[in-house]
């Protein structure tokens, strides 16, 4: 159909590392703190963030984002010694969202084509 | 190799297998030297080193089951370790020795009791995580793997109260058998041996019966699994459970060697690293992981005594990192350089099975009586189905009706719903509104595996086989789990091609219909927790028996062991369609099966519908071929843009102006 995969494959990837490249810069500003291994947590919270505003939905991400970091900051400050656990309660939150809606907040259940 | 082997061998139409007296030997000379081998090594070193050996060869061969057989990507798997590890510490010492002040010498036995019920608890852990991950995409059993590991490090930091948090447990009780501590590695190897042998039997049987050719079925394609029968989330969550239990049981043997354990002992490249001897040794073989775990714990110890290593600790790493690029380039099967094959425990079960009774075999032989159907009415019935997916309607208010022994049409243009009315009756898509009867019984909202054990079976728009396995294990590869499956739900299921009976049947002049009922035929009834040999062999034979009636059926006798993916075109869409007769079903959806056939292969496959259709079977048809499609149907049924247009014989259907108007662009 004329679309060449290659380029769009490595576009795609050029604007995710962009964002993620952006993501660090700020994460790194406000911890004031880098080290090799910082990025594994962070990309595994975007995994979850991404499941939870529906996975293959640009405003689902941007949702499910800024909700896990609410969640995250929330638990942290109210829950009596839930700075802790706050990653935790991410990787639960995700689990539940899994068992109650697995298609996350805005995504529609994708059927394979037989 | 016994008798029974050899003539199952001669079914599927292969020379009984011979295995060279070299490989023969393989198995047991390995075993003898591996339970010898603390004799030879005086070594304290070198003996704990092994142990090592094999509490990884453990661990890669879980994980083998979850990667290799099931094809679900585990990338916390270490998570379950820990967690063994962690329940026994917990219980030996936290509880028992710290809450109670129990000494360790009077509790020997918890040692043993914790290693059964460790791998319960992790195997409940898996069910819980696996339950909501395994129905999903398969990516996002990673995600889901890879935070249960942040998660169990999680709490084994912060939860000091349980886990004393970064600074371990201390003096876990060595193993001790009735007050003798077994602190000398020479007895600890043979603990560990004796645990890993059981765990590698369990595998083995697992694999080699009907669950472990599910898995590789899943594995390969999931959506043709599960219409053909298997339920595949029981079958996943099952390999996901049993890869938790072995990781939690060698976790308490680990810890109890260690004496020891803390966050660090359980590192998120440990996860990594397993694989990375799956994947070395061969993921989806037996030994392949054992080999793994061998090659590389070895070479890393080795290793460790160089200078150049001593000074880089982190080149073990590294070396690793390109040796399995180097396999992955040169071998990519891995050291072991077996494939899968779906039958090779039928070849072994001698080896490690029960006896096995020369009656079961004789039970096979004798084709049982077809399937017949058991209500009046149509076989299928859909009233008002409607399907829309986001805005679009692809199914509006559609009637169908199929009787027995009949072949109905399908036919419309591109996008006319076609395929989501094949999609619709097997339970691949769900319905909006409407109703589906097969025989009788409301099909409704069933998932397809049980669409398909109630007697309803389909081929694919694009041939979905397994290329890289042979044509028989195409077949096999679902069937008898099928058979497992239907068995477990209570579904008579009659064991051999209701076809093939029914051809013997016209061959010797006699009515096809010798007993309607299915209930009894000497079928081997498997329950999914009963692992009887005897029964699996039966009901491996009797899935072998009928894929070769099936072949035989379609045309494609002589080739079934070749691989797939070397046939011609033709030879694969009848290899589908043989796997579609598998399990004797009452309906068979074929969509657009003469698609990118010559002429003659079509004309082959018009005269294998109609010898289906004389057989009983009911046939629906979706094909572009319209000269095909109108001389092998007797009722042909018109869709455009999702509503039936109309519904009549081929010489109406060619008349009806709607129809023409349909296809021709012209208005009516």
């Amino acid at each position: 159909m004329g679309i060449s995969v290659d380029r769009v494959i490595v576009w795609t990837f050029l604007i995710g590392s962009a964002l993620a490249g952006l993501a660090g810069i700020l994460y790194a500003s406000k911890y004031q703190f880098v080290d090799p291994t910082m990025g594994f947590v962070p990309s595994l919270k975007a995994l979850v963030a991404a499941v939870v505003g529906g996975i293959g939905n640009v405003p689902g991400a941007f949702v499910g984002g800024i909700l896990i970091g609410l969640i995250e900051a929330l638990a942290g400050g109210y829950i009596p010694g839930g700075s802790a656990w706050r990653d935790v309660i991410v990787f639960v939150a995700l689990g539940a969202m899994l068992w109650i809606r697995p298609q996350g907040l805005f995504g529609v259940r994708v059927v394979e084509r037989a | 190799m016994n008798q029974a082997t050899d003539r199952s061998g001669e079914l599927a139409g292969r020379p009984p297998n011979v295995v060279g007296g070299f490989q023969r030997l393989l198995l047991p000379a390995f075993i003898a030297v591996a339970a010898l081998l603390p004799m030879m090594i005086t070594s304290d070193r070198w003996m704990r080193v092994l142990v090592l050996v094999l509490v990884y060869v453990v661990l890669a061969s879980g994980l083998n089951l979850l990667v290799g057989y099931a094809g679900l990507l585990d990338l916390g798997y270490i998570a379950f370790f820990a967690v063994g590890a962690y329940f026994t510490s917990i219980i030996t010492v936290k509880v028992a020795s710290d809450s109670f002040g129990l000494a360790s010498d009077d509790l020997w036995w918890l040692f043993f009791v914790n290693l059964a019920l460790a791998g319960l608890f992790t195997a409940g852990i898996g069910i819980i995580l696996g339950y909501p991950t395994l129905r999903a995409r398969g990516d996002y059993l990673a995600i889901m793997t890879l935070a249960f590991g942040e998660v169990v490090r999680l709490v084994a930091i912060n939860w000091t109260g349980l886990t004393n948090g970064p600074i371990g447990i201390r003096d876990v009780p060595t193993i001790q058998i009735a007050g003798t501590r077994l602190l000398d590695p020479f007895y600890l190897y043979y603990v560990a041996f004796a645990i890993a042998a059981v765990v590698l039997v369990a595998i083995y049987r697992m694999v080699a019966s009907h669950i472990g050719r599910a898995w590789v079925a899943i594995r390969e394609d999931q959506m043709v699994a599960q219409c053909m029968g298997v339920n595949t989330h029981r079958y996943k969550l099952l390999a996901y459970a049993s890869g938790a239990y072995f990781a939690g049981t060698i976790g308490v043997f680990f810890a109890h060697t260690q004496q020891f354990i803390n966050p660090d002992s359980f590192a998120l490249e440990d996860n990594l690293l397993v694989l990375s001897l799956v994947i070395l040794g061969g993921a989806g073989t037996m030994w392949g992981p054992v080999v793994g775990a061998m090659v590389w714990i070895l070479f890393q110890e080795w290793a460790s005594d160089q200078a150049l290593v001593q000074d880089y600790p982190a080149l073990r790493m590294l070396a690793l990192g390109l040796l399995v690029l180097l396999v992955i380039r040169f071998l990519p099967n891995g050291i072991v350089q077996k494939r899968t094959r779906l039958d090779f425990g039928e070849r072994k079960w001698g080896l490690l099975g029960r006896w096995r009774s020369e009656d079961e075999d004789e039970e096979v032989a004798e084709p049982p009586p077809a399937r017949i159907p058991v209500g009046n009415g149509p076989i299928l019935k859909g009233n008002g189905l409607s399907c829309s997916f986001g805005g679009v309607k692809a199914l509006e208010n559609v009637d169908i009706e199929v009787h027995r022994g009949e072949v109905l049409g399908i036919i419309g243009p591109n996008g006319a719903g076609k395929s989501t009315l094949f999609n619709l009756i097997s339970g691949v898509v769900q319905r909006d509104a409407g109703s589906l009867e097969l025989d009788g019984e409301d099909i409704d909202r069933l998932p397809p595996n049980e669409v398909h054990g109630r007697g309803l079976s389909r081929t694919f728009q694009n041939i979905r086989v397994m290329s890289h396995m042979t044509v028989t294990e195409n077949l096999l590869g679902t069937a008898d789990a099928g058979v497992g499956d239907r068995a477990a739900a209570g579904v008579p299921y009659p064991q051999a091609a209701g076809i093939a009976h029914a051809q013997v049947a016209r061959a010797q002049g006699v009515q096809g219909d010798r007993a309607a009922d299915g209930t009894d035929v000497g079928v081997p009834r498997a329950d999914a927790g009963d692992v009887n040999v005897a029964q699996h062999v039966a009901q491996f034979q009797a899935a072998q028996a009928e894929a070769a009636r099936a072949l035989e059926f379609v045309g494609v006798k002589g080739k079934e062991d070749l691989d797939v993916s070397s046939l011609s075109y033709g030879d694969r869409r009848r290899t589908e369609v043989a796997r579609a007769l598998m399990g004797n079903p009452k309906v068979v959806l074929l969509d657009e099966p003469a698609a990118g056939m010559n002429p003659s292969e079509t004309a082959d496959l018009g005269r294998l519908i109609d010898e289906m259709k004389e057989t009983g079977v009911a046939v629906v048809l979706i094909e572009h071929d319209m000269n095909m499609l109108m001389s092998v149907s007797d009722r042909v049924l018109a869709l455009d843009h999702g509503v039936k247009i109309a519904d009549g014989t081929p010489a109406e259907i060619q008349a009806h102006p709607e129809v023409l108007a349909a296809y021709l662009g012209v208005d009516s």
